[in-house]
């Protein structure tokens, strides 16, 4: 009997054997590899972004996060007690069990995957928790790279910022090689050349244990390299950018644009107030606590205003309505209106005023008219030319429309004109009349972002072509060789006559020599044009500031748009800006000391004295700078009591 | 001359036998460890080479006792591991490993109690009962036998170590039925026991499929019954024993019913059922199970070779150096390999029911029929375990599970068996 049982035992097993180890091995040789075998990705690190010098504005950094392996993790109290007793060099615990308890029980759903306790952890906590490996079975310390900006909030709005993908789009980006929890570039360049800067994913077969441990790489499946993403070598000089940003009021919002009109490139982004790219890759604790900030920030620090930020462009545009008026052969350089400017002018039962109060500009032509921003000779001027005259030259200017720079967000703005007009305010019936082409060539219905009034002046200056505004100078691999040139793109011919522009030229120039409204805005040696503007806006009394500068006027390098919201006048707030950062540019920069240097081949160039102290003015000049500020403050003024269709940055 | 020959000479293949599956453990337990460069398990193999020869030594040691002082000292033994199961019990937060109280410390060896209490009872039932004869139908005959088992199974019950209590009871039946019982009586013994299984069978199915099986759950339970009836009846059993035997079986029958149904809580019913299904919770209770599958299936035929287990390498077999060793085997030498061990355990219980058969001592024979039982049954459990057959109870391989107390128990349990064929068999 017992025999027996024995038998029927030794064959069952057998028998068991049997099934397991042949009939039903199939299954088992899969399942026994997929165990052993892990396939990593490898993400290559992400190409930096630099300036026109090769500053970095981006970098990558080597981050350590602590991650917990549940499946390894033995003695959880144990080990809960023995990280709170870490403490940072300032004597702070850095581990709270509370927090640590939450985290392992959620981390216990996923036994065999490494999850993230503590991201982004100084080196010295680093150290620690490695000398006490031994006490912390579970506990794994994995290394990744972060991205930093050098520049922290100064370079934000070009350069954008790192964040996790969005719900809405993995669906699509989990198709070319993403993961969920990747970060992507969110805004700026590290959007727009996202595919550029990230490389491609490489893959590994790793042979791990069952608790995650790499044992090396699989030796007959043959691994896939990462490929590298390129650097992006911009057009941006970050230099003159600070410089910029530091004669820039901090506590106003704004934008400072500077492009050079002869091939497009971006030389300064700035926009104001702006947010530290490194808060959004660091640990997810600190991003989102700041995210929230931010977000509910009521200045929109996200908001790129240089791009995106769309403003009256108040007597700014006045010198748009003075080159069509020359092209057009309905003034020339010495015609004066015919009605003088004493103070206000009369159309039907309107009474437009101009800034200045009785007596006025007295009779003016249109260098004076554009150096003293006189209303009351660009009503008329607007009058005879028409809405759609302007808009055309407009058009051609590249205004109203999206410029095509290599950012996301970017805002077309509004011309206003008869049928947009009509069409935009269909819904309050509002209707177009002759006297709305009174405000139309006074810059008061149209907005513009900032951008888009330093590509009109530059395009005056340059008086050919303007060019398609661009970040993107070169894409370049890992060894610094060159991939891909991003060569200028013509965005507008611009068809004006030669007098036409030699005269707007002159008006710019007018404006910014002592006596002008942009006097302060003036480089010595260096023949700079501009225009001061002072847009009205339904948001508040004060007016932004408005600013545009080109030069050298007749050859320009550098063409800048500075607008500053509810700041007051153009010239006193907004035309400083302007001054220091042609000042440093043609002080500083290789490019602008060549310049300097042509125009001034006696003088030798004193890199040491900056150029804005300039040799004491002449009594006379002192005086008409004074008037000079006079105008520009009663600029602001309001002159037309009516709200703009649009104004401020909304 | 013959006879006597044989019986007083060394059994060489059990000897042989015996040697090579020790070592063919050392090996597995080598193979299953080495990756450990640091920790608990960190060369571990050179302890089970340690304890390996110590084992020889006491196989030698107890070939040379002569089986009569084994038998005056059956008691003692007997006694002795009791005492060491409640100082385990009393001792138990000083060591516990796994959260049972198994352990006591003696001068800094960790001793599994429990195991000698195999012996120990082992032992102590051969000698009670080849004094005295058991029979069902003399009750009082009973009372000795089964206090001698209860004392420890209740102890062990208590740590809780419910493999080896079941080891207790496993290892007595046969003793009963050498002893004097027939094959009716360890039936009518072992009814209740059929009865709690066959109630329990339709309940996890249930629980496992989900799907109900109304009224027919009784079904299997009823016919078993109604055989266990109709045996009574022909067999004209007393009274006495009509009643015991029909009062166990409903006993049992429905206590499972109420405690499946009200004491369980849904994590225990699944870490009993989930050698039926291991995949309805796959890192949990069914882990250990489809890890050990996936082992010894992978293995196919031949196996990947010496040391080339991905599953026991990579450390995804749980208690792969003590209760799931046969996986790594599997894994690693493949049905061939699997084949062999299991020829090599068939041909130690034909030659432990050989000694048993051949003994005309009561007390050798009996202590040889316990002795394969306690190795059977470890053998044929701990296997069918590791192929999912049965549910995971804490029961090592012989031999080739890593483990002092355990491989000493073994050495014990092959020692009485060759010490049977040499000795001198009358007193």
């Amino acid at each position: 009997m017992v025999a027996v049982v024995c038998c029927v035992a030794m064959t069952v097993l057998l028998v068991n054997l049997y099934r397991l180890q042949v009939i039903e091995a199939e299954e088992s040789i899969r399942v026994s590899n997929e165990n052993s075998m892990r396939e990593q990705v490898v993400l290559p690190p992400r190409g930096r972004i630099l300036d026109r010098n090769g500053n970095e504005l981006a970098r990558n950094r080597p981050a350590y996060s602590i991650c917990v392996l549940p499946y390894s993790l033995r003695n959880r109290d144990a080990v809960i007690s023995s990280l709170c007793k870490i403490r940072d060099v300032e004597g702070n615990a850095v581990f709270d069990s509370v927090t640590l308890v939450q985290q392992i029980r959620k981390a216990n759903t996923r036994k065999f995957e490494l999850t993230r306790i503590k991201e982004d952890v100084p080196i010295d906590i680093v150290s620690i928790v490695e000398e006490h490996y031994m006490e912390l079975p579970g506990i794994v310390v994995e290394t990744e790279s972060r991205r930093e900006y050098p520049y922290g909030p100064s370079a934000f709005h070009a350069v954008g910022y790192m964040g996790e993908i969005p719900e809405n789009e993995f669906d699509t980006l989990r198709n070319q090689d993403y993961y969920w929890g990747d970060l992507m570039g969110r805004a700026g360049l590290e959007r727009t050349y996202e595919s550029v800067m990230r490389g491609k994913c490489g893959r590994e077969y790793l042979e791990v244990n069952a608790y995650g441990k790499s044992l090396g790489t699989v030796s007959n499946i043959k691994k896939i390299d990462p490929t590298y993403g390129y650097d992006l070598y911009t057009t941006l000089d970050i230099n003159l950018q600070l410089a910029a940003q530091k004669a820039f009021p901090d506590s106003l919002k704004g934008a400072v644009v500077a492009v050079d009109p002869r091939n497009g490139d971006v030389l300064v982004l700035f926009s104001n107030p702006s947010v530290d790219p490194n808060i959004f890759s660091s640990s997810s604790s600190v991003r989102s606590k700041t995210w929230a900030a931010v977000a509910a920030d009521r200045n929109l620090p996200l908001n790129n205003r240089a791009i995106a930020g769309v403003y009256p462009p108040g007597s700014t545009f006045k010198v748009l309505t003075g080159i069509t008026g020359l092209d057009a052969g309905i003034i020339s350089k010495d015609s004066r209106m015919p009605s003088t400017c004493g103070g206000s002018f009369r159309f039907g039962n309107r009474i437009a005023k101009c800034h200045k109060p009785p007596p006025g500009h007295g009779s003016t032509n249109i260098i004076s008219a554009v150096q003293y921003s006189c209303n009351v000779y660009f009503y008329q001027l607007g009058l005879k030319l028409g809405d759609t005259r302007i808009n055309k030259y407009a058009n051609m200017f590249s205004l109203g429309s999206v410029t095509g720079i290599d950012l996301p967000g970017e805002k077309a703005g509004y011309l206003s004109g008869e049928k947009a007009y009509n069409e935009r305010f269909a819904a309050r019936k509002w209707r177009w009349t002759q006297g709305l082409v009174m405000d139309l060539a006074i810059g008061q219905q149209q907005v513009l972002t900032p951008l888009q009034l330093a590509l009109m002046v530059g395009g005056m200056g340059n008086g050919k072509l303007i060019y398609t505004p661009r970040l993107l100078s070169e894409e370049r691999n890992k060894d610094g060789i060159l991939v891909y040139q991003n060569l200028p793109v013509v965005r507008n011919k611009i068809a004006v006559g030669q007098y036409a522009l030699d005269v707007i030229r002159e008006a710019l120039a007018a404006v910014v020599r002592p006596g002008g409204t942009g006097w302060r805005a003036g480089v010595q040696g260096i023949p700079v044009g501009g225009k001061t503007g002072s847009a009205q806006n339904p948001h508040s009394d004060i007016s932004h500031a408005m600013f545009i500068a080109v030069a050298p006027v007749d050859d320009p390098v550098i063409a800048v748009a500075v607008a500053i919201e509810n700041a007051g006048g153009g010239g006193a707030v907004a035309a400083p800006v302007a001054g220091a950062l042609l000042n440093y540019f043609f002080s500083e920069t290789e490019e602008g000391k060549s310049v300097y240097k042509k125009y001034n081949p006696d003088s030798e160039l004193k890199t040491k004295r900056p150029l804005t102290q300039r040799p004491a003015l002449s009594a006379a000049e002192s005086a008409a700078n004074a008037a000079a500020d006079a105008a520009d403050r009663s600029e602001s003024a309001p002159a037309i009591r009516r709200p703009t269709p649009e104004g401020g940055n909304d | 001359m013959d006879d006597l020959r044989r019986k007083n000479s060394l059994d060489f293949t059990l000897l042989l036998t015996a040697v090579a599956l020790w070592v063919i453990g050392i090996f597995l337990v080598y193979s299953a460890t080495y990756i450990h460069e640091s920790g608990p398990l960190a060369g571990i193999y050179k302890q089970q080479i340690l304890w390996v020869v110590m084992a020889l030594l006491i196989v030698i040691l107890i070939i040379s006792i002569p089986a009569r002082y084994i038998s005056k000292g059956a008691y003692a033994f007997y006694g002795m591991s009791l005492v060491m199961l409640v100082l385990a019990i009393a001792t138990g937060s000083g060591v516990s490993a796994k959260g049972a109280e198994r352990w006591i410390l003696v001068g800094g060896l960790k001793i599994q109690p429990s195991e000698f209490a195999k012996v120990g009872l082992l032992l102590a039932l051969a000698k009670r009962l080849s004094e005295r004869p058991v029979s069902l139908y003399n009750l009082p005959t009973l009372i000795v036998p089964v206090s001698l088992i209860l004392v420890p199974f209740a102890l062990v019950l208590k740590q809780p170590d419910l493999g080896t209590a079941m080891v207790f009871c496993v290892m007595a039946l046969p003793m009963f039925y050498w002893s004097s019982l027939t094959l009716l009586d360890v039936f009518y013994v072992v009814s209740p026991l059929i009865s709690l299984l066959l109630s329990a069978i339709p309940l996890l199915l249930t629980f496992n499929t989900g799907e109900s099986w109304g009224v027919f759950e009784a079904v299997p339970w009823g016919l078993f019954f109604l055989v266990v009836v109709v045996l009574l009846y022909i067999f004209r059993a007393p009274l006495y024993i009509w009643i015991g035997v029909i009062v166990g079986n409903i006993t049992t029958a429905t206590v499972t019913t109420v405690v499946w149904g009200s004491v369980l809580k849904d994590y225990q019913k699944m870490r009993i059922t989930s050698f039926m299904n291991p995949q309805a919770d796959p890192f949990g209770s069914g882990y250990q199970v489809i890890q050990s599958k996936v082992a010894i299936g992978s293995g196919h035929i031949f196996g990947k070779g010496y040391l080339q287990g991905t599953q026991s390498r990579l450390s995804f077999l749980p208690e792969q150096h003590t209760d799931f060793i046969f996986s790594v085997l599997g894994e690693q030498f493949g049905l061939v390999g699997c084949s062999l061990v299991v020829i090599l355990f068939a041909t130690l219980i034909i030659k432990g029911l050989m000694v048993t058969y051949g003994c005309r001592n009561r007390f050798i024979n009996l202590t040889a029929i316990g002795c394969t039982a306690i190795l059977g049954f470890h053998i044929f459990v701990n296997i069918a375990m590791t192929l999912g057959m049965t549910p995971v109870t804490g029961i090592p391989l012989p031999f080739l599970s890593y483990g002092g107390s355990f491989t000493m128990t073994v050495a014990i349990l092959v020692g009485l068996l060759l010490n049977a064929r040499v000795t001198d068999q009358d007193f």
